[in-house]
């Protein structure tokens, strides 16, 4: 009586072949011989892309350290950009694993490469996704700089938010552009001010990033703060030191902030700002 | 194969099929005779369509694992390719969706690892789970 065991080899391949990933991978952990005969073709299908990203990139933004590892010792390049023109870095840095982090810097990856899309180096989007490991796996590498400038124009979640929340407002005849003006030179202070994680501004701040530096529009990090809506970062970046001073076109975050409050009385973003409302107000005064 | 020997009279010898699974293996191509040729593209995207077995063949290989890898055996050895193809993914589809445990359960496999090398090489491919 035949048992799969028994079926020849060919066979079992074809079989294999049927099989997505995940259940391939099942198959592999019953026994050493079906282990040794179709491993071959799981690392096949790890070196496919996936969701549209290349294998590396997939792996990195999924946080597979164990895959990102093998995928680079077998040869695919640490840098390579994909159709969004994203690293394997900055994917693995969004995602917050700081195992493939670690990784894709030890194969040598570009640690102070600039999302060309949305702006900001690996540092600055370690600021957002709020994981001080990777911050502090960051902080550690050769030629990462805690005071490096992002040249582009940083967006995050909140920018995007607060860019559609400027449209609506737009649309109902009050400009609030002014706003948007803070994005380009930020430090990664800046990012993690707008960011709204006290514990990564702290972190920053104990690595030695200055609470005066400016953006290239003069804005301090509690204008920044200020587009966070979170009350604790304005007051955790005032302990540090950080001053409200004006920028470029003479306006302070406490300006920036009344701005803000006012958005209040529009009916439907009214929810969003509601529970900003409370400290915008008398905050500064 | 017929082609390779030719116009010939006498019988052809097939010893490693018995009569049983050969019933089923002409049964089989008694029902599939009229089907266009396949097509050559098929092996790119196998994989996803791995579930497409159509309902006829889904009921004729509602048989006992060891009739499925007879056939399976037979299709081989006789190179019928659409009825090893429609083989192999019935034994796909049993396999789908259960746990290494389960999957030794079904085809009788014995657990040949160490505890530890389990745990490895189940770690080794957790990604695949995102897959």
């Amino acid at each position: 009586m035949p048992l799969f065991l028994s079926l020849p080899n060919e066979l079992l391949l074809l079989i294999a072949d049927n099989l997505p990933a995940c259940a391939l991978s099942k198959t592999i952990q019953t026994c050493r011989h079906l282990h040794s005969l179709l491993t071959p073709r799981l690392h096949r299908l790890a070196n496919e892309p996936c969701d549209t990203l290349p294998p590396l990139h997939w792996a990195a933004s999924r946080g597979h350290t164990r895959l990102v590892r093998y995928l680079v010792q077998s040869g695919h390049n640490p840098d390579a950009c994909d159709a969004m023109y994203q690293t394997p870095l900055l994917h693995a840095v969004k995602a917050g694993s700081a195992g493939s982090v670690s990784c894709l810097l030890e194969a040598g990856a570009n640690a102070i490469v600039e999302d060309p899309l949305l702006g900001g180096t690996p540092l600055h989007w370690a600021t957002l996704g709020g994981s001080l490991e990777v911050l502090g796996v960051l902080l550690k590498t050769p030629g990462v700089s805690v005071h490096c400038r992002a040249s582009g124009s940083g967006t995050s979640s909140r920018w995007l938010e607060l860019r559609q929340l400027t449209h609506i407002l737009v649309q109902g005849g009050q400009s609030v552009d002014r706003v948007l003006r803070y994005s380009a030179g930020g430090t990664p202070l800046h990012w993690a001010a707008r960011g709204g994680q006290v514990a990564v501004v702290r972190a920053l701040v104990k690595a030695g990033a200055r609470v005066g530096d400016l953006d290239g529009e003069g804005a301090g990090v509690l204008h920044w703060g200020v587009l966070s809506g979170k009350k604790e970062i304005i007051a955790s970046l005032m302990k540090a030191g950080a001053r409200d001073v004006p920028d470029l076109y003479g306006e302070s975050a406490a300006d920036l902030a009344a701005v803000a409050a006012g958005w209040a009385g529009f009916g439907e973003i009214e929810g969003v700002l509601k529970s900003r409302r409370a400290w915008l107000r008398g905050l500064f005064w | 194969m017929l082609e390779d020997v030719g116009e010939v009279t006498e019988a052809i010898p097939i010893p490693n099929v018995n009569e049983n699974v050969l019933k089923k293996v002409i049964e089989w191509c008694e029902h599939h005779k009229g089907d266009p040729p396949a097509q050559a593209d098929d092996d790119s995207d196998s994989r996803k369509k791995s579930s497409d077995i159509d309902e006829w063949d889904q009921k004729f290989m509602q048989v006992d694992q060891e009739m499925l890898f007879e056939i399976i055996l037979a299709a081989n050895y006789l190179d019928i390719k659409p009825l090893l193809d429609v083989g192999c993914k019935t034994v796909a589809n049993m396999i789908k969706g259960k746990s290494p445990e389960e999957i030794r359960k079904t085809f009788n496999i014995q657990n040949d690892f160490t505890p530890d090398e389990e745990e490895q090489i189940r770690r080794e491919n957790e990604w695949a789970e995102d897959r």
